[in-house]
């Protein structure tokens, strides 16, 4: 069954019993199994499928792959939406929906081309840089948008997209990029070796450029056995619509993998787009070439195609792209769409640049009945909306012009290889005067390349350098089992090929180079006269090679028109540089399923789902998920924490610390080790005894802080901040795997291994005692700074006295999977005494009230007098950051160091973040410091903060101002010591 | 009685799920009840430890760092240089090797609570974790008994291959929810199923 009127009756890959239902703009179509929605298109004959870019001039397809520059589409709707998709790479599907692009109001009655035809002379390259600058510094700012607004293409969305993306690895010996007649000789080649092979092409159809033949032929039937043969190989997949975007060092290429035909579908786990990561042993490039357009005035007009383009519309999609063709060329290749044009009954005259075709071309034209002029040239293209033939020269000596009627134009400038991949690695393409275009320059180690790619445009040719890559590959990969020769079928081609020379056009008209960036040869002559001279610089100025093309049917012609107005040859105009991705890649893809919960890690307490079942409001702290405040406390965090820390003040609470840092020191030389990592004294710390000690960088700023505990003779447990744990451990080991590789010590992280509580308040004896009433918890078993390793029903079970809070605490620390059942037996247990969990923002405000530094403070910049802690240091032994600690300017006496601050004004809070003033000073810059952490005191029943200022506590007793623009506040603080509550100590010992 | 809780209860307890296919090709568990002890060697401890490893496990201390050494109950790991895992059923055996190992030949670090064990069974497995880490699963590559340390969600895993179609995470605790988390999102268009298996004992 036919679908559309330029669909053939007969012949074609399709599927005529699979009516497929789309849509364009709303209106419905049909289409057939194995369209692509071009072709799906073409055969509706729908030929106006956009509106360029800067003119809004009406554009047809050009091509029938990835090159296309100007049928871009938008496919979807909501949230689904993807703009700017050539539709020539879209395998049709039921249901699909599809819109044209950048014409107002329609595509079809574009107002905005009447609008740009006038402005049409102002609109050169750039012509916004030149015109739109004045009349007043900033003017850009306001032209801008409306530039925006009628130029550009689809429109990006800001809709969640609802599509499930996914990311995976793949291994293989060899890769094979392309599936065309190189790519399968070559996959062939290195299966038979016995490598692990994986085939990958961007199409949905094994073949590439073989698809483009006639289906009756015996090529067809040559390759739909080679099909065969491959798939039923069992070291062999075979990967369709699937891109190779990129490739990196170390034999990596990322693919993307498309799923669009299968109805993806995120609710059961199906994608829309993969991205794969490969590692190969070795890979072949198989990639092909693109072909180039013939410049000529008005060569966009719709029914402008590239030669091989309409031959695989007609012999793949049977659609016959006119119904009276011409097919402009300066090589051989195009006869081939002539023959097959003229066998399907479609009225063909060839306009052939070359004086002398080859006999047999000209004889198999006639066969045809085809009429070749040979030593013409096309001047303009005619028509509107759609072409309707042609003005050319004639041949010498008449050179005459000419015109022919036609509604499909052929063309034909030679071939581009597709050297984008094997660019990728650094390897610049080198230039082959045989195709007047690049080939691959070299190839990384484990790299190869075959057929189009490397300039042979054969069938033959591209065949036994496949073969011959497959069998290098393999043997790379180190795999050599002979492989018995294919069967290629008999050929008699032609390559014939002679560049266009350049020359100045004997018709007005825009003569575009790039399609879709509406780039023609005026500007680039323009760039040249303002003295661009290289292709990079070109692309810059006018934009050429930008875009979701990336200049695949364009950079050629470019440098070559460089080269001739520089008056130098086409290697000395250079080439582009090419870079990933190949195709444009979805943002989707690209984040596969790190997104919402997924987009980084979390890390849960072994208390987590108490702390959920238990009215928590949990918040983020790094990668933690912590207990912000609980619901017994307040339903709003501004209350609830108060609360908290009244519990803890007056009564005894308990909170969850098993985020900090806990590492297992162990070794015969641990306390030396100790000793040299920590400011302070450890080497004589006896067992059963914790001491607070500072790190710091070697750079003398302050690492981290914490507590260690001596277990036994070669045995710590060292505690260390939240925030800090990693790369305190980093740290720890990079030292003893550098500077002290003979001291006899290893660290091990058990952060994961102890689940940490504390319980603080000056309940906290009597709450344990009432707790775990085997566990001797008194004074003298367990004073300040004391640590027991007890048994509890066989679990072992630390007990650490310390305090964060100031308040007489204890730290317990029991294996993980024990922790909810000790935290529950304390809580139950020490209910008559009101033991209650308290969070983190009560716990970080108690220790505010403290002046105990945290990791606001510890933010590596600040030294250890900085934040007070100087006369912590040894000065008895050696430490890591001593030496450069004595540095001028680290002593300096107005370095910012830490203050304690009261708000003056009842009305008014305090500000984290909030810049330091003095009294007098205009508030203006960066002040003299800066607020780190404020709370409400529940003691002094104000709003307190710990800062760093100039001069730190030299200052004590001043009143300063608290400035925080981003709310136009300014408060006045008095500045005191930054502790707040019990500088002696007692409570400690309560 | 201190009861023994882990960050995967309330997702095992979810059940499973379909796959695209209405198949269900991966069976996703927590395997409890292992022990796992981490050996530091100090420099020419080695010679000390060896003896008293095997005396205690059956097996010698190994010296390759990607493949398993089997005795019994016990599998050893060499995950460093210098570092060595032993993974077993014997809760005795952390207590046996402090007591035995001098302290100057080696630490001795308990590690059971640390690590949560995942197990990934069925035609899926390999597939699910192709998405994540970046080791040739490939049988031919990757045989039963071969091991690797690598990263899934950023967190760091040691992955063993248990058989043809199985294999088993250690994953740090702490994020181990995270973790089964996005292994059961990756195992959404295979189908899957969870369930629990205590060493010799497999249950639903």
């Amino acid at each position: 069954m036919a679908s559309g009127p330029y669909r053939l009756a007969s012949g074609g890959r399709i599927d005529r019993a699979r009516l497929l239902n789309f849509t364009l703009e709303g209106r419905p179509l049909r289409g057939l199994g194995g369209d692509t929605l071009a072709s799906a298109l073409l055969a509706e004959g729908i030929t106006l499928v956009g509106r360029s870019f800067k003119y809004h001039r009406p554009r047809g397809f050009m091509a029938a792959g990835v090159e296309e520059p100007n049928g871009l589409v938008t496919l979807g709707a909501g949230g689904r939406r993807t703009p700017n998709v050539p539709a020539t790479t879209v395998e049709l599907y039921e249901g699909l929906s599809a819109s044209r692009q950048n014409g107002w109001p329609s595509v079809d009655v574009d107002l905005m081309a009447l609008m740009t035809s006038l402005a049409a002379p102002l609109l050169g390259a750039g012509f916004y840089y030149k015109t739109f600058m004045g009349p007043r510094r900033g003017s850009w700012m306001f032209y801008e948008p409306f530039i925006r607004r009628a130029a550009g293409l689809g429109q990006a969305l800001h809709l969640p997209d609802p599509d499930r993306y996914e990311t995976r690895h793949a291994f293989t010996d060899v890769l094979i990029i392309g599936a065309g007649p190189a790519g399968l000789a070559a996959a062939r080649a290195a299966a038979g070796a016995g490598a692990r092979v994986m085939l990958i092409d961007q199409d949905f159809g094994l073949g590439g450029s073989l698809l483009a033949a006639p289906v009756q032929g015996r090529i067809e039937s040559w390759r739909c056995t080679l099909e065969a043969e491959l798939r039923a190989a069992p070291n062999l997949s075979i990967g369709l619509r699937t891109t190779a975007l990129g490739v990196y060092d170390g034999n990596t290429v990322a693919l993307l993998e498309r799923h669009d035909h299968a109805e993806p579908d995120a609710h059961r786990g199906r994608a829309r787009e993969s991205i794969i990561t490969v590692r190969a042993r070795a890979i072949v490039y198989a990639t092909g070439a693109a072909e180039r357009p013939l410049i000529f005035a008005d060569n966009d007009r719709p029914g402008i195609m590239l030669a091989a383009a309409v031959r695989a519309y007609l012999n793949r999609f049977a659609v016959a792209a006119g119904r009276r063709a011409l097919v402009a060329t300066n090589n051989d290749s195009a006869y081939a769409t002539a023959l097959d044009l003229a066998a399907a009954g479609v009225e063909v005259t060839v306009l052939d640049e070359r004086a002398r075709p080859a006999s047999s071309l000209l004889e198999s034209a006639r066969g045809a009945s085809i009429e070749v002029r040979s030593g013409v040239r096309v001047e303009r293209a005619l028509g509107g909306r759609t072409v309707r033939g042609v003005e050319f020269t004639a041949a010498e000596p008449d050179g005459r012009i000419e015109r022919l009627e036609a509604d499909l134009l052929a063309v034909s400038g030679g071939f581009s290889p597709i050297v984008h991949l094997t660019s990728h690695t650094g390897i610049k393409p080198r230039y082959s005067a045989a195709l007047d275009a690049f080939v691959p320059g070299g190839y990384a180690p484990g790299h190869f390349g075959a057929g189009a790619l490397t300039g042979s445009l054969t069938l033959g040719a591209a065949l036994a350098e496949g073969a011959g890559a497959g069998v290098a590959a393999a043997a790379h990969a180190g795999y050599t089992r002979a492989v018995a020769p294919a069967s290629i079928p008999a050929l008699d081609e032609l390559a014939g090929f002679e560049p266009s020379p350049a020359r100045a056009l004997k018709r007005g008209g825009k003569a575009f180079v790039d399609f879709q960036n509406d780039v023609t040869t005026a500007d680039v002559a323009l760039a040249h006269e303002e003295g661009y001279v290289s292709v990079e610089h070109l692309k810059r100025y006018t934009t050429l090679g930008m875009g979701t093309d990336q200049g695949k049917t364009s950079n050629v012609n470019a440098a070559r028109l460089m080269a001739a107005l520089r008056g130098v040859e086409l290697p000395a105009a250079g080439t582009t540089t090419y870079r990933p991705p190949y195709t444009p890649v979805s943002i989707g893809a690209l984040a596969g399923r790190q997104i919402g919960a997924h987009f980084r890690p979390t890390r849960r307490s072994p208390l987590h789902d108490w702390h959920l079942a238990h009215g928590a409001t949990m918040i983020e702290a790094g990668p933690w998920l912590r207990p912000w405040y609980y619901r017994w406390a307040g339903e709003e965090v501004a209350s609830a924490y108060i609360e908290e820390m009244r519990l803890v003040r007056s009564g005894v609470g308990i909170s969850d610390v098993s985020s900090l840092g806990k590492i297992d020191v162990q070794g015969p030389d641990a306390a030396e080790f100790l000793n040299r990592v920590y400011v302070n004294g450890f080497a004589k710390l006896p067992v059963g005894k914790a001491r607070y000690g500072v790190m710091l960088n070697d750079d003398a700023t302050v690492l981290d802080d914490g507590t260690t505990a001596r277990f036994g003779e070669t045995r710590y447990f060292m505690t260390t901040t939240t925030a800090q744990a990693g790369e305190v451990m980093s740290w720890l080991e990079f030292l003893l795997q550098t500077a002290w590789n003979h001291l006899r010590v290893h660290v091990v992280s058990v952060t994961d291994r102890w689940a940490g509580m504390s319980i603080a308040g000056p309940r906290a004896r009597a709450a344990l005692e009432l707790a775990l009433p085997g566990v001797d918890v008194s004074e003298a078993a367990l004073p300040h700074m004391g640590v027991r390793e007890v048994e509890l029903e066989g679990v072992p079970l630390r007990l650490l006295r310390l305090s964060f809070s100031g308040e007489l605490a204890y730290e317990l620390y029991v294996p993980a999977e024990r922790g909810i059942a000790l935290w529950e037996r304390l809580l139950e247990r020490a209910a008559p005494l009101g033991l209650k969990p308290y969070g983190l923002e009560a716990l970080a405000s108690l220790r505010i009230e403290k002046g105990h530094v945290a990791g606001l403070e510890l933010d590596h910049r600040n030294t250890l007098d900085d934040l007070g802690l100087g006369k912590m240091a040894s000065s008895a032994k050696p430490f890591v950051g001593r030496a450069l600690r004595e540095r001028p300017g680290l002593r300096a006496p107005d370095r910012w160091s830490l203050i304690g601050l009261e708000c003056l004004e009842p009305q008014s809070r305090l500000r984290g973040g909030a810049i330091l003033f003095a009294k007098d000073d205009e508030i203006k810059g960066h002040g003299r410091g800066y607020v780190t952490s404020v709370t409400w005191s529940t003691v002094l029943e104000k709003y307190i903060a710990l800062a760093l200022y100039q001069g730190g506590v030299r200052h004590v007793g001043e009143e300063i101002l608290c400035a925080y623009p981003l709310k136009g506040e300014t408060v006045r603080a008095r500045i005191v010591s930054p502790v707040f509550v019990d500088a002696a100590g007692e409570r400690l010992h309560a | 009685m201190l009861e023994v809780s882990s960050p995967l209860d309330a997702r095992l307890a979810g059940g499973g799920r379909d796959g695209a296919d209405g198949r269900r090709t991966l069976r996703l568990t927590e395997i409890r009840d292992g022990h796992l002890v981490q050996l530091g060697v100090f420099a020419g401890g080695a010679g000390v430890i060896a003896p008293i490893v095997e005396a205690l496990t059956g097996a010698p201390l190994p010296l390759a760092s990607s493949e398993v050494t089997v005795s019994g109950a016990h599998r050893l790991y060499r995950i460093a240089v210098d570092q060595y895992w032993i993974v077993s059923d014997d809760a005795a055996l952390a207590q046996a090797l402090e007591r035995k190992i001098p302290a100057d030949a080696a630490s001795v670090t308990v590690l059971s609570s640390a690590r949560i064990r995942i197990g990934l069974e069925g035609a899926a497995a390999q597939a699910v974790l192709a998405h994540h880490v970046a080791l040739d699963l490939d049988e031919s590559q990757f045989p039963e008994g071969r091991f690797a340390q690598s990263g899934i969600d950023h967190a760091g895993v040691l992955l063993e291959r248990r058989g043809r179609d199985r294999f088993e995470l250690f994953v740090l605790r702490t994020f181990a929810a995270s973790t089964f988390d996005v292994l059961i999102d990756t195992a959404l268009p295979y189908g899957y199923e969870l369930g629990i298996e205590a060493v010799g004992i497999t249950s639903p």
